[in-house]
């Protein structure tokens, strides 16, 4: 398995979209920093770009799941080209992991990108204030860390759609229909206390500002998904006729 | 007796009620070139993605190398080499690179063998153009680079030759019979270019709705193929006498009373008619009869009647 993982991070690390995509998620972090002290200097301070993270753009990063997925495994249904491994006899459940793992080995690059472009230009661009203290940036990363579970979480569901439905502008609808269409039927028929304990996207509200134990539920959430796409995934891939 | 590297025993496949391949057993052996010949949609690509593993049987089973069990199917399809359909490489990679992220995957250490196939095929000057600027002949080669990087000793192809030019077809096939007798690699083959599978294949297999009708060895088709000019005179026996007398052509065969037949094509039948006349045989009706793969290949199908009247002519 590790090797077909290699290949994917071989074929993916010379693909210029791919970088071009992590300097964009790169330039987008210090572009909303530079506007943060450009716009409100006042309250232009580390701690309040940190605290932004947390209250606004945590759930991002999951609408940029169906991007990595495209890379590592949709266009092996668009190009065609799953039937040379398959055909060489490699095993099929190893691929469809190697895939899942190959996507989230590139999320993370592109988290620490993104990442590391938010909070070292916040720390070069904006005032340091008083509060922001190592207790703040531990809890900051804490609830960061939780929430890189949800998206890898994401990781599978993706995969599992873009495998049923292998049209790339198909796969991308059903993948946010998928994320945001449960809450809102739930909210519709009043059960709005089901999707925060059951669904994925409203986790992120929990962690932004939620215990430490609402945090651990939230994970919860996250690792069933993961579970149960990946099941999914493996049995239809297995069954699955590639051409 | 050859190793029997691949063989299906009664294999279906089902699209709900659609039986793609029905049955079908067959079997290759080692060193051979087996054609599979079938109209569109007989089977044949279903057939090929059995054989490699791209779509499960419905019921019945495939051998590769002696294995049939789903682990023993996985390692003998890594002796195995394949083209199903079109050519599928990621189009911003160079052939080198599309190669490369195969060879990893397969966890074939070194590049040699990445060098050594597009030398094989004729890429290896490719440097760093993409695969979407590839010709459609330039993709079909990488395919067969691919197919061949890690020598395998069975190749499955699937109207490998589509598309190409007449130069392409030709370097295509040099390519096959190159790794076949330098090589001994086994070739299952589909075309439908009947005439090009007929300079290659050492056996053939005709499919029609997912049933394999008939499966013959070259030298068997051939015989049965065999161009002949026949005559119609007073006396066979007499008329044979002279034939096989006065001129030195292949073989003759008293069919009947009246009819005998020359075996082997005959260029100057003229001259046969002009012996049996000289020497007092009163020569009623000579005719050329037998068929060329394409028309044997119709009338199996069930066209005889086109497949007849192409082929008959008086001399």
């Amino acid at each position: 398995m590790l090797h077909m993982i290699c290949a994917d991070l071989y074929k993916t690390f010379r693909r210029p979209f791919f970088y071009l995509f992590l300097a964009g998620m790169g330039v987008l972090a210090v572009a909303v920093n530079l506007s943060i002290s450009r716009m409100a200097p006042e309250n232009a301070t580390v701690t309040n770009a940190w605290m932004l993270v947390l209250a606004y753009f945590l759930s991002w990063p999951m609408l940029l799941m169906p991007v990595l997925v495209d890379l590592v495994s949709a266009e092996e249904y668009k190009e065609h080209t799953l039937k040379n491994s398959v055909s060489f006899g490699l095993n099929r459940t190893e691929l469809y992991l190697s895939k899942i793992v190959s996507a989230t080995v590139l999320g993370a690059v592109l988290g620490a990108v993104a990442l590391g472009a938010y909070c070292g230009s916040s720390l070069l661009f904006l005032r340091w204030d008083p509060a922001f203290q190592a207790a703040f940036a531990g809890d900051f990363f804490r609830r960061v860390g939780v929430s890189c579970i949800g998206y890898a979480a994401a990781i599978p569901l993706a995969a599992f759609l873009a495998m049923l439905l292998q049209r790339n502008s198909l796969f991308v609808f059903a993948y946010y229909g998928a994320l945001c269409l449960p809450q809102l039927l739930l909210q519709l028929f009043r059960l709005p206390q089901l999707s925060g304990r059951f669904l994925a996207m409203p986790q992120f509200s929990r962690i932004a500002a939620g215990t430490a134990r609402q945090m651990q539920a939230s994970a919860v959430v996250f690792l069933v998904t993961a579970a149960v796409f990946l099941c999914a995934g493996v049995v239809l891939f297995r069954k699955k006729d590639i051409c | 007796m050859a190793e029997v590297v691949m063989r299906t025993r009664s294999v279906t496949k089902r699209y709900g009620a659609f039986a793609a391949v029905e049955g079908l057993s067959l079997e290759v052996e080692q060193g051979d070139i087996f054609a599979l010949v079938g109209q569109n949609g007989a089977g044949k690509t279903t057939l090929l993605k059995l054989v490699c593993g791209l779509t499960p049987p419905t019921s019945g089973s495939v051998e590769l190398f002696g294995g049939s069990s789903p682990g023993e199917l996985e390692r003998a399809r890594r002796r195995t080499g394949s083209i199903i359909e079109t050519p599928g490489f990621f189009p911003y990679l160079s052939a080198r690179q599309n190669l490369n992220y195969y060879r990893i995957q397969r966890g074939i250490r070194g590049e040699s063998c990445v060098e050594k196939a597009l030398r094989f095929v004729g890429l290896e000057d490719t440097g760093k153009k993409k695969f979407k600027s590839f010709s459609l002949g330039m993709k079909q080669r990488l395919g067969l680079a691919l197919a061949i990087q890690d020598a395998p000793e069975l190749l499955v192809l699937d109207e490998p030759i589509n598309g190409l030019d007449p130069m392409g077809i030709r370097e295509f096939r040099e390519i096959l019979l190159r790794l076949n007798r330098e090589r001994g690699t086994t070739i299952l083959i589909s075309s439908h270019i009947l005439g090009e599978l007929s300079r290659i294949a050492t056996k053939y297999g005709f499919i029609r709705n997912g049933r394999l009708i008939e499966c013959d060895s070259a030298a068997a088709l051939e015989q049965k193929c065999r161009v002949s000019l026949r005559f119609e005179v007073d006396d066979a026996q007499k008329a044979a006498n002279v034939l096989r007398d006065r001129l030195s052509l292949g073989p003759v065969q008293i069919l009947g009373g009246r009819t005998l037949q020359l075996s082997g094509d005959v260029d100057r039948p003229e001259l046969a008619v002009k012996a049996l006349v000289e020497s007092g045989v009163m020569v009623s009706q000579a005719f050329r009869s037998g068929k060329s793969l394409e028309s044997y290949f119709v009338d199996l199908i069930g066209g005889k009647n086109i497949a007849s009247h192409d082929m008959r002519g008086s001399v």
